[in-house]
């Protein structure tokens, strides 16, 4: 522990951050649902609000107080920050007989975000594996990182839907944040009990008004924190789950989970580490300028399998299979950690209301029996 | 090298797609630009004789001089392109597949033996080969530039068929159905519109037809725990895209096992 700020220094902080280039981002209400959304003060924060989900439902209610992160996660992660759903790659132009080929333009100016969720950051921190890790890199990612900065509230208000305990990502963020802090109600005032996780952290917040904090502080961020580990919706036994999924591939639950699944794609663009896109290429209609183009992409989509003239992946229970076995399996191959972050969102954003945490253990059941 | 040319032609429809092509205001001298426009009524009344490099194709076929119509105009064209919701599934007017079109003719016609129309309002592709299909009711006029701009240099044009919902996302739109707990049909419907009723907070109304994957068993499940009843949910898939299978068998479906 290392700072406390008063609410009014996040103010402070919001402004600092602008001066410095950046362009702030923050919980905000938004058609009765909270995104990130620019922000230039705290007022335009989700003041007093907290959020009810459950499998395929999502609603806001007045809080009884007026805490300013006393929600769970919004609809969108930082996924929509940092790996936007539409990204420009390169643009050409034909002169003459040749193409001139010149980078995308660089999105300005740089992304602060405040109140990331921890599992919000392993998500990032997957991201940064994946798109960061091997061989060729995602320069427009590795850009909008770089220069960003993160200001991390830890979860105290886990949800319905909430399972990060189990996938060990929450509540408290441990790592990818610049500033972490746990908002706490002291006699009466709204405090802001936080720690570095930068240098760049540190030189911020030596232009904002702190002290330091008290050990009745310190533990009231402790039981806070440990208040919300109890408070988990979900629960999800991940030992051994990467290498059940990948040994019943011809388990008959699929085929049960697809008389559900609406192959809608809403799991997967909800889902903070899902990262696959398509590429797309346009041109004007005189031939002499073409743009390339990333979009969010789903496996649960048709032309994402196709291949060899027909999708290969044509059936509702091979998409879905895919997209859990590749989450929570294939992952772990791959990437070193499970692609799932606990944050429930696939859950609340099924139309349906399709839960993984109540299907696994049905699985494993149906084959134990 | 001359141009390629482009002849649009009307069958049973309201010109709503024919329009789009026309609203493409910033576009169109591009388009001019690049190809001939040998017909197309809404614009203009000169007219060049075929063949057509491309024909965009609006509306349904109602009547029997539209089944030779279209025969005739296939044959005068290298590439037909269906626009709409008329030309691709029928249109609204397909709703007369399901009644007795005679009983229709009586009630609504002061003359109806100047009625000359056949029992069924199907799409082109019913009755010709189609090599692409735009939907909408109306089409995305951005769709149809896409596919003028794609046709030019022959590559595939952009006309993705995975549901609205990939497109909610896109934007920003928090799922109205989970968020509101309004009926939406956008996880069964074609994307294309780029989540115009949702974003304005209302469900999708399915004018794109059946996305590539219609699951209307679950999604009818969900829509009657959010109050909707089965005349209702027969409603909103007998809109535009009535004819279009994946909508038609689901409304079958839920027809046969209401008993109605």
């Amino acid at each position: 522990m290392s700072f406390v700020l008063v609410r009014s220094a996040l103010d402070q902080l919001v402004q600092v951050l602008e001066q410095d280039g950046y362009d702030v981002y923050g919980p905000v209400v938004v058609d009765s649902a909270i995104r990130y959304q620019l922000v230039h003060g705290i007022d335009e924060l989700a003041i007093g609000v907290r959020d009810v989900q459950g499998p395929g439902h999502y609603s806001l209610v007045e809080r009884s107080d007026d805490a300013m992160f006393g929600y769970t996660v919004g609809v969108a992660s930082l996924k929509d920050l940092f790996f936007p759903p539409r990204r420009a790659v390169w643009s050409s132009v034909r002169e003459g007989g040749t193409l001139r080929f010149e980078p995308a333009e660089r999105p300005e100016p740089k992304i602060a975000v405040i109140g990331a969720r921890a599992c919000e950051l392993a998500a990032l921190a997957i991201h940064d594996t994946v798109l960061l890790g091997g061989e060729y890199k995602d320069a427009d990612y590795l850009r909008r990182r770089t220069d960003s900065f993160i200001v991390s509230v830890d979860c105290t208000e886990p949800g319905e839907v909430c399972f990060c305990g189990s996938m060990g990502t929450g509540p408290a963020a441990t790592t990818h944040f610049d500033l972490a802090m746990t908002e706490l109600l002291v006699d009466g005032e709204w405090e802001y009990v936080g720690r570095f996780g930068s240098e760049r952290g540190e030189r911020i917040l030596e232009r904002v008004t702190h002290r330091h904090p008290d050990q009745i502080e310190i533990s009231l961020v402790r039981s806070a924190v440990s208040g919300a580990s109890d408070a988990m919706g979900r629960e999800l036994s991940t030992v051994g789950l990467p290498e059940f999924l990948a040994s019943h591939r011809e388990h008959p639950a699929w085929a049960d989970i697809a008389q559900r699944c609406l192959a809608c794609g809403n799991c997967t663009q909800a889902c903070p580490t899902c990262f696959c896109v398509s590429t797309l290429d346009t041109a004007s209609l005189d031939g002499s300028r073409a743009s390339r183009e990333l979009r969010w992409d789903s496996c649960f989509s048709l032309d994402f399998s196709f291949m060899g003239g027909r999708p290969h992946r044509s059936t509702i229970d091979a998409r879905y299979r895919q997209w859990l076995t590749h989450k929570l399996s294939g992952w772990v191959e791959q990437f070193g950690t499970s692609g799932c972050v606990g944050c429930g969102r696939c859950i609340t954003w099924c139309p349906v209301g399709i839960d993984f945490t109540a299907e696994i253990p049905k699985m494993m059941e149906r084959v134990d029996a | 090298m001359a141009k390629p040319t482009l002849a649009v032609w009307k069958f049973a429809s309201c010109d709503g797609c024919q329009l789009c092509l026309l609203d493409l205001e910033d576009e169109l001298l591009d388009i001019a630009g690049a190809i001939e426009i040998a017909h197309f009524a809404e614009a203009t009344t000169a007219h060049v004789d075929g063949p057509y490099s491309v024909s965009l194709v609006e509306g349904s076929v109602t009547t029997q001089r539209e089944l030779e119509r279209i025969q005739s105009i296939r044959q005068q064209s290298e590439t037909l392109v269906a626009i709409g919701a008329c030309a691709t599934a029928g249109g609204i007017q397909a709703l007369k597949n399901l009644a007795d079109v005679d009983e229709f003719i009586e009630l609504v016609y002061a003359t109806p033996s100047y009625i000359d129309s056949l029992q069924t309002s199907t799409p082109i592709s019913a009755h010709v080969d189609v090599e692409i299909e735009v939907r909408g009711c109306p089409v995305n006029k951005y769709q149809l530039l896409e596919l003028v701009g794609a046709l030019l240099v022959g590559r595939k044009p952009d006309l993705p068929t995975y549901p609205v919902c990939i497109e909610c996302k896109a934007r920003g739109v928090s799922c109205v159905m989970v968020a509101s707990g309004t009926p939406c049909l956008g996880p069964v419907t074609q994307a294309g519109c780029g989540a115009i009723c949702p974003a304005f907070d209302r469900g999708c109304y399915g004018c794109f037809g059946p996305a590539e994957t219609v699951n209307m068993d679950s999604l009818a499940t969900r829509w009657r725990e959010l109050g909707v009843d089965d005349e209702r949910l027969l409603r909103s898939l007998r809109t535009f895209n009535a004819g279009a299978p994946g909508f038609a068998e689901a409304a079958s479906s839920i027809e046969t096992s209401t008993g109605g």
